[in-house]
């Protein structure tokens, strides 16, 4: 248990950098509005149920006398075709839409992460079977594994999540496993074995932690593009079902009425598309201010 | 009757795409219980390649023993597993003063924190007469101000505080054999001086056998009672320091002798880069050597002995002196 909380301790580095990125993130004028955003997004995610103005309509409350009415003051977004008010599902998507992509990026990276550091610490036939699975995975159409999911669990919203974790695991695995590799002929390590400290120590407290900077990085990347593809899925029917107010799905059921709602499919878009535009502002900036060739100061 | 570490016929090579590249060819290397043996030669001569040889550490798949046995306490360490090696020599019953302070601690830890989990682990201990006896351990390398120094990360210690704390790990692992590989290289001469101190101190003090590596003849002379003389991975010259320092008889060895600093300016009598072509199946020094005679292009001179444990390889060991 032990080597856990030292591998707890550990995460330091990259946390530092991590924040090392935002300090010199804040110096840009889009970076730093990209940043507010996201926090923003954050905090609506958060209150969400002091936010919205009718937290039932989030989930199955109907309406009848209000459905598809126009946005006004009192339906900021409008209403959806049960009389929903729009604002408070969006918002609520908010919430769902964070929720999933946290998880599902943090699952990839307690699979992809360990793996890595296994294949890159031990070398040679570990590191063989290891990294050709990695390839196994890497060479699944993410679109038509979730749909092969779908078809086999149902589909619903942990299995997209699922789906997504299994085609995304992989690319953690290489990164770490390119750092560990490097890493493990670094004079710590070798000291380290000299006195004889046993395998999996070298690899959890020396290799690990000293490799995890740039996932935590690339992991604060992709958050944009796992929010893109659950919103696909659910679009498809393969993530969230009804009631869910997840905006996939609440754009993929506005299809039927958008010739005369238009706020049906626009806000749940716009949330959607200045979400994912955040987020890779985002992670363009952490890998322009990680990279000493880009990197304008 | 063995000597309590000895190594026999030892042959290392490196594969590279050009085939297979030996580094190192030592026909005998003894030293007592207790003793300090240094080993002397310029950069690339095998210094580190033997002692990662002997932790069983070379790197893998490139570096090989082809042939040889290294016995220590009566055992034969190139034949025990990776396993046996990590859980019975390393660290438990020999470990290792790397040459680099700078790159030898893990960056993300605490000093306090890698000392005390080879304490832990080493020594059985657990809280508080853990962090005492790393208090200890800090105290033995003369490190000052231990109650501050274990909160530090590597980084923000000095060259020496660091080469300090890498000993007291090295020696909390209670090794009764210890490789210093040029312990004191990257230092300023007076840590040095400490550092070497130190050593000999320890080495008294727990009886413990070390095997010192060093580029600088001159710390040789200090600390180790037998020297050997290693060039392109062959002993060239061997004996007790004061004799070899005295009455070197191989060029090269008095190469080294003469490139200690002294008080008056002395030339360097002999070439330190290759003023002739190699000997193919000769002498390794040939190509360096200003005293190469025809007889050095035929043969590769082999260990004799010249004057008691005093050995050289050299066909000319009777004339060069100078």
């Amino acid at each position: 248990m032990r080597w856990f909380f030292d591998f707890i301790k550990t995460l330091q580095p990259g946390i530092r950098e991590l924040r090392m990125s935002f300090y010199l993130l804040n110096r840009n004028r889009l970076q730093r509005f990209s940043l507010i955003i996201i926090i923003a997004l954050v905090l609506v995610a958060i209150f969400a149920p002091v936010i919205a103005p009718y937290p039932s309509h989030a989930i199955s409350a109907t309406n009848p006398d209000d459905k598809l009415l126009a946005p006004s003051a009192k339906y900021l977004f409008g209403t959806d075709e049960l009389g929903r008010d729009l604002f408070s599902r969006v918002i609520y998507g908010t919430r769902i839409s964070l929720q999933t992509a946290l998880i599902a990026v943090g699952l990839a990276m307690l699979v992809g992460v360990p793996l890595g550091a296994i294949a890159g610490g031990l070398g040679g036939v570990a590191d063989e079977i290891i990294m050709r699975i990695t390839d196994v995975f890497l060479s699944f159409p993410p679109l038509l594994l979730a749909i092969a999911i779908a078809a086999f669990l149902g589909p619903n919203l942990e299995n997209a999540m699922l789906s997504i974790v299994i085609s995304w695991w992989p690319w953690y695995t290489r990164i770490i496993r390119g750092q560990a590799v490097s890493i493990r002929e670094r004079q710590f390590v070798r000291a380290a074995r000299s006195i004889g400290t046993p395998v999996h120590r070298i690899i959890f407290n020396h290799i690990l932690p000293n490799a995890f900077a740039p996932v935590i990085v690339q992991a604060s990347m992709d958050i944009g593009g796992v929010i893109l593809t659950i919103a696909s899925l659910s679009f498809l029917g393969l993530g969230a079902q009804p009631p869910t107010p997840e905006w996939g799905l609440l754009i993929s059921t506005s299809r039927t009425y958008f010739l005369n709602a238009w706020w049906y499919s626009t806000f749940p878009g716009l949330a959607i598309f200045i979400t994912v535009l955040v987020f890779n502002l985002i992670g363009d900036g952490i890998r322009e201010v990680l990279d000493p060739r880009t990197r304008k100061f | 009757m063995r000597k309590y570490f000895e190594i026999k016929n030892l042959s290392v090579g490196f594969n590279t795409f050009e085939g297979i590249r030996p580094v190192l060819n030592i026909e005998e290397l003894a030293i007592d219980r207790g003793e300090t043996f240094g080993l002397v030669g310029e950069s690339g001569a095998g210094k580190t390649v033997l002692a990662l040889t002997i932790l069983g550490l070379l790197p893998k798949p490139a570096g090989m023993i082809h042939s040889g046995e290294i016995w220590f306490d009566g055992e034969d360490l190139t034949k025990k597993s990776e396993r046996e090696m990590a859980n019975h020599y390393r660290g438990s019953r020999i470990s290792m003063i790397f040459q680099d302070p700078m790159s030898t601690l893990n960056p993300v830890f605490t000093v306090g924190h890698q000392i005390t989990r080879v304490i832990e682990k080493q020594q059985g201990l657990k809280g508080e007469a853990c962090e005492k006896r790393v208090l200890e351990m800090l105290d033995v390398v003369r490190l000052s101000d231990a109650q501050n120094m274990i909160k530090k990360y590597p980084h923000e210690l000095s060259g020496g505080q660091r080469q300090r704390v890498i000993i007291a790990i090295a020696l909390s692992c209670g090794a009764e054999f210890l490789i210093a590989d040029e312990p004191t290289r990257n230092l300023d001469v007076t840590i040095q001086a400490g550092i070497l101190k130190l050593i000999g101190d320890l080495q008294k003090e727990f009886n413990i056998s070390v095997l010192f590596i060093a580029n600088n003849m001159g710390l040789v002379n200090v600390v180790c009672r037998n020297v050997g003389v290693l060039y392109k991975g062959k002993m060239v010259e061997k004996g007790t320091s004061v004799e070899v320092i005295h009455n070197a008889k191989h060029p090269y060895t008095q190469t080294l002798i003469s490139a200690i600093p002294r008080d008056k300016s002395e030339k360097l009598k002999f070439a330190s880069v290759a003023i002739k072509p190699e000997a193919e199946h000769g002498c390794p020094y040939y190509a360096r050597c200003v005293l190469a005679e025809d007889q050095c292009t035929q043969h590769v001179p082999m260990l004799e002995a010249v004057h008691g444990d005093h050995e050289v390889a050299c066909f000319l060991a009777d004339r060069s002196n100078l």
